[in-house]
């Protein structure tokens, strides 16, 4: 690697460059609070706090209180992956990374090819050199609790440019998360050779907070301008959990049971399940316009039951249902049989379609 | 005395359940016969008879319901074969669906071998997935990661989840895989993943 100013615990000013990785990283935590829903089906941010000892190679050992926030967003064969690192060392020196990076996914059987292009500053935004990274993974799946992936990687920042293989192994059990990564830094050129190796444990103890522990040696990274060093840390995850809204249904489609026209069900039918006494449960659907609502299924022995309305303009009906699955139709108004919505839709054995649910 | 004795001969007759009624003479008699076989299998026979009344209902043709009934004792038969004589009725029918949404009769096994019954929530989730558009193969996979420790409500709540992504825009691969925190683990084209805390 060439010698160029690193983010470290000597050399706080240009660490302070690096702010805006950290800075996009928290703000897209935070922005996951107000994200649109599309936003939010595939969105998970955390912040770690806690206490690292760290030695940079080349540096005296040091200890530091670090802030950790991450978002990441998963969508269609693409990636948003935001990172931050904020340490505040015993010297009194501050060190601040961050990274914003975009991937793009396609998956030809089985193996990942990843790649990223951009532009990285550390030191100021004058110095930003060209980024170009790309990478093929392949998943595997060892046993039931065991996930490996294997990568190869390829990465060009300015004229520096390197190969890193790798392996990262994450198991999980209970509420236990172990992850390995072993990998070598080959075909290097200005970046350093060398094997590293890290390990974190995580254990989580809610929905929201986990206490986590890590170490392990890295090598340096061109791409987020931090030099290679070995470290231990410990703390706190906190999960910033999204609003909670109601899932959406999905979209119905054609469906054409015997006896009827095979027309769509109005697209307004939902059915809810909401347990009653033991044994029984209480199917309620949202049909305001019908003046007739039946359903039928196995729990009624395939004979038409007629739901009664409510004051809301729901329809209701409380039956004896088993725990499992169960499959249903709908007819309103004397209609065709079809699927309410928020059932599974299924292909039965009439030709026709068939609404299934569970019943926990 | 003779009550009783008659109760016992119904209860032994199941062609005299009140339900055969709603089938015409022909097809009644050729449901029977398939369900009484499948009873000397040990296989339940109240599937069967709500697969035929539901072809009733829906004014199926005679052929239609014999033919109806018949495969899913065969998938009933199937689904046994992979769960085990001890396999629960409704975990037999929660295995057709599983099955006749693309799941091999394997899975099934290695799903029982790995979850403590009963595991018709899991192998249901299962169908469900593959009925989202979840490919059969992942969809499986991500089912027998989650068997071991999952309880039925994170099945499925893993379960909405997915389904949710997928009506939000997301891949159903993808969707399954994130929720199983499989991309999470760093397909991150630049290599060096943040490790919790990591300086």
């Amino acid at each position: 690697m060439r010698p160029r100013a690193t983010p470290g615990p000597a050399n706080p000013n240009l660490a302070g460059c690096a702010r805006w990785g950290a800075g996009a990283s928290l703000l897209a935590a935070t922005a996951l609070l107000a994200a649109p829903r599309v936003i939010l089906a595939q969105a998970r941010a955390t912040i770690d706090l806690g206490a690292s000892r760290v030695h940079y190679d080349g540096f005296e050992v040091s200890n530091a209180a670090t802030i950790t926030p991450t978002f990441d967003w998963y969508g269609h064969r693409g990636a948003v992956n935001a990172r931050g690192t904020l340490l505040r060392f015993e010297s009194g020196n501050r060190s601040l990374q961050g990274s914003v990076v975009g991937s793009l996914f396609i998956r030809p059987g089985g193996v990942w090819i990843a790649a990223t292009g951009g532009r990285t500053a550390f030191g100021s935004p004058s110095d930003a050199r060209p980024v170009f990274a790309a990478s093929v993974s392949a998943l595997q799946r060892p046993s039931s609790s065991l996930l490996l992936l294997l990568t190869a990687g390829r990465a060009f920042v300015g004229d520096t440019q390197y190969s890193d293989i790798g392996m990262t192994a994450r198991g999980q059990y209970g509420k236990i998360v172990l992850e390995t990564i072993l990998g070598t830094r080959v075909w290097s050129q200005g970046a350093g050779h060398g094997v590293y190796g890290e390990a974190s444990g995580s254990l989580r103890f809610s929905d929201r907070w986990a206490f986590v522990l890590s170490g392990g040696r890295y090598p340096s990274d061109p791409i987020r301008g931090s030099i290679a060093g070995r470290y231990v840390s410990a703390g706190l995850r906190f999960r910033i959990p999204p609003p909670i809204r109601p899932a959406p249904r999905l979209a119905t489609q054609h469906t054409g049971a015997n006896g009827g026209d095979g027309s769509d069900p109005p697209p307004w039918t939902t059915l809810t399940l909401v347990p009653e006494s033991p044994g029984n449960v209480r199917l309620v659907l949202r049909a305001p316009p019908a003046t007739l609502v039946e359903i039928a299924g196995d729990f009624t022995d395939w004979q038409p039951v007629s739901m009664a309305r409510t004051a809301g303009g729901s329809w209701e009906v409380v039956l004896p249902m088993a725990k499992g699955v169960h499959q249903i139709n709908l007819r309103i108004d004397g209609g065709p049989w079809t699927v309410p919505g928020g059932t599974t839709r299924h292909v039965g054995d009439y030709g026709d379609e068939v609404g299934t649910f569970i019943v926990p | 005395m003779i009550l009783t004795a008659l109760l016992l001969v119904i209860a032994q007759n199941p062609a005299q359940d009140p339900r055969y009624e709603r089938l015409d003479p022909d097809t009644r008699a050729r449901v029977v016969a398939i369900v009484d076989s499948a009873r000397v299998v040990g296989l339940p026979s109240d599937p069967l008879i709500h697969r035929a009344l539901e072809g009733a209902m829906k004014n199926a043709a005679g052929e239609r319901i014999v033919a109806a009934v018949r495969r899913l004792a065969g998938d009933l038969g199937t689904a046994r074969d992979a769960l085990g004589s001890n396999a629960t009725p409704a975990e037999l029918e929660a295995g057709v669906a599983a099955l006749r949404a693309g799941a091999t009769p394997a899975t099934l096994t290695r799903l029982r071998d790995l979850r403590k019954p009963p595991i018709t929530m899991a192998l249901a989730v299962l169908a469900d997935l593959v009925a989202s558009g979840v490919p059969a193969d992942s969809a499986a996979a991500a089912v027998l990661v989650l068997a071991p420790t999952a309880r039925d409500a994170d099945l499925v709540e893993f379960r909405r989840a997915v389904e949710r992504d997928i009506a939000l825009g997301a891949p159903p691969d993808a969707a399954t895989s994130v929720r199983l925190g499989a991309t999470s683990m760093g397909l991150d084209a630049t290599a060096r993943n943040a490790r919790p805390g990591k300086p």
